[in-house]
C-alpha cells in the first residue's frame, strides 16, 4: 500500500513538473535586428546586504534608440529596478545617477522634478525586466522609414567605488556619485551608427564615453581616465542583421 | 495555471486521505514552515513504513524583491534514515510550482529538488517539533515580452530561475 501511495505521490510530482514545461522560442525572420549584450568580467557585483553577507548584483542598464540628430525614438530594453523604482537598500536615494543619459536623452519629468519613472508611474516605452545574470539578447524590427538610427546603451553598477570615485567623495564634487549608496564609477554609454541602407551586417557598439557622476545632467564625458572595472561590466554589445 | 492546481489537488489530498482511512498513517501533523524564499503552511503525514509526504501552500519572494507576493503549492516526499521518539534525520524530494508576480511579468514554473532535514521532538507528548532543511532545488522559465510602437517593434526572452538553495525552518504540530 505504502508503495502505491508512494507511486501516486511520485506520479504527481512528475507531471506538475511535465505540465508546466511550455518553451517560447526565438526566432528570427528576415529583416529582423539582434541585439546581444555579453558579459563582461564585473558584470556581477557584491552589494553588501548585513552581516557580512554580499549580494551578488548584476548591473543596471538601459538600451535605446535615437535618430541621427540625437533625438530619442524609444526604450528597447531598460532594467526594472529604474523603470519601477525598484530599488532597495537604497536609503531613499532615488538614483539619479545610475543612468543619466538615458533619463535626460527620454526626457520625461515626472511629479519629484526627477527624469526616473516612480513606482506610480513606470516606465511605459519599451520592456522593463528583471536583470539577467548574464548577457540579454533582443529582437528588433524597424519600421521602414527608420533606415538610419542611433542605438545607444548606458550600464551601471551601485556602489562601484574606487580611488577616483569615492564613497566619500564631497557633494558639488564632479567625483560626487550619490554619496553611500551611489554609484561610485559612473555610468558608461556605448553606441553605435546603424544604417540599413548599407550592406554592412553586424556592428559593435563603441564606449563613448561617462555620464554624469551625480546624475545632474544627461552629458557625455570623454575622459575615461577614472574608469577602473566599470569598463568590464559588458564584455560587448553587437547588433546583427539576420 | 488552474490545471496544474487541480492536478495536483486532485492526486496529492485522495491518496494522503485515503491512506489515513486505511490506518497507514502513524503520524500526522500541521506544520509552520519559514524558508529563504517562503512562509508556507503545510500538512505532513508519516507511514509506518518511514515514508510521508507533506503538501504546503505558501506565499513566497521569488524576484528578490523581499516583498512577499508570490505563491507556492509544493510537495515534499520523505524518508526517514533515522527516527526515535525524540528525533528524526530524513530526506528526500520536493517538487512544487511557483507563481511568480512581478512588476514586469508573471509565470508559472514547475522546480523540483532534493533536501535533508532534521527534526527535534519535544513537548510532553512529543506532539511538537522543529525542524531544520536544506535543499537544492532547481525551476527556470523563459518568458516572452514584446512592445510595439510607430517606429518598430522589440521583442525580448527573458528567462527567469529560482534560488537554488533552500533553507528552512519549521514548526510542526502532530495530531
Amino acid at each position: 500500500m505504502n508503495k502505491l501511495i508512494l507511486s501516486v505521490a511520485i506520479a504527481a510530482m512528475l507531471m506538475l513538473n511535465l505540465c508546466s514545461c511550455e518553451k517560447d522560442e526565438l526566432e528570427y525572420s528576415i529583416n529582423n535586428i539582434s541585439v546581444v549584450v555579453e558579459e563582461g568580467e564585473n558584470w556581477i557585483h557584491d552589494f553588501p546586504l548585513f552581516l557580512g553577507i554580499d549580494l551578488k548584483n548584476p548591473p543596471q542598464f538601459a538600451i535605446w534608440i535615437e535618430d541621427t540628430a540625437g533625438n530619442y525614438i524609444s526604450t528597447l530594453f531598460v532594467t526594472k529596478r529604474i523603470a519601477t523604482e525598484g530599488w532597495r537598500s537604497n536609503g531613499g536615494n532615488r538614483r539619479k545617477e545610475a543612468l543619466p543619459h538615458w533619463c535626460h536623452q527620454r526626457g520625461v519629468i515626472y511629479d519629484d522634478g526627477l527624469y526616473l519613472p516612480t513606482k506610480n508611474q513606470p516606465l511605459t516605452d519599451g520592456i522593463s525586466g528583471a536583470t539577467p545574470k548574464s548577457g540579454i539578447e533582443l529582437k528588433l524590427q524597424p519600421a521602414d522609414y527608420l533606415r538610419q538610427f542611433v542605438i545607444k546603451a548606458e550600464f551601471n553598477h551601485s556602489i562601484d567605488f574606487n580611488d577616483s570615485f569615492p564613497e566619500n567623495a564631497t557633494e558639488g564634487d564632479f567625483n560626487y556619485s550619490g554619496g553611500n549608496m551611489g554609484s561610485g564609477q559612473p555610468a558608461l554609454v556605448y553606441s553605435a551608427l546603424i544604417n540599413l541602407e548599407s550592406e554592412i551586417n553586424e556592428y559593435t557598439l563603441n564606449l563613448i564615453g561617462h555620464s554624469s557622476p551625480d546624475g545632474s545632467n544627461g552629458d557625455i564625458y570623454n575622459d575615461l581616465s577614472g574608469i577602473t572595472t566599470a569598463d568590464k561590466i559588458v564584455k560587448q554589445i553587437i547588433l546583427r542583421r539576420n | 495555471m488552474n490545471k496544474h492546481i487541480i492536478t495536483f489537488l486532485l492526486l496529492v489530498f485522495p491518496s494522503i486521505m485515503w491512506a489515513q482511512d486505511i490506518r497507514l498513517i502513524e503520524q500526522k501533523g500541521v506544520k509552520l514552515e519559514i524558508t529563504n524564499v517562503q512562509i508556507g503552511l503545510g500538512f505532513k503525514a508519516y507511514s509506518h513504513l518511514k515514508v510521508g509526504a507533506e503538501f504546503s501552500l505558501g506565499l513566497a519572494n521569488l524576484n528578490q524583491d523581499f516583498i512577499y507576493d508570490d505563491y507556492m503549492l509544493q510537495l515534499k516526499l520523505y524518508y526517514s534514515a533515522l527516527k526515535t521518539n525524540r528525533s528524526n534525520i530524513y530526506g528526500g524530494l520536493i517538487s512544487g510550482i511557483e507563481f511568480v508576480n512581478d512588476p514586469t511579468f508573471n509565470l508559472t514554473t514547475p522546480y523540483a529538488g532534493l533536501f535533508l532535514g532534521y527534526e527535534y521532538y519535544f513537548g510532553k507528548k512529543r506532539k511538537s517539533g522543529l525542524s531544520l532543511e536544506i535543499g537544492y532545488v532547481y525551476g527556470s522559465k523563459t518568458y516572452h515580452k514584446s512592445y510595439e510602437a510607430n517606429w518598430g517593434s522589440i521583442e525580448y526572452i527573458g528567462i527567469f530561475e529560482n534560488n537554488p538553495l533552500l533553507l528552512g525552518i519549521g514548526y510542526s504540530y502532530y495530531f
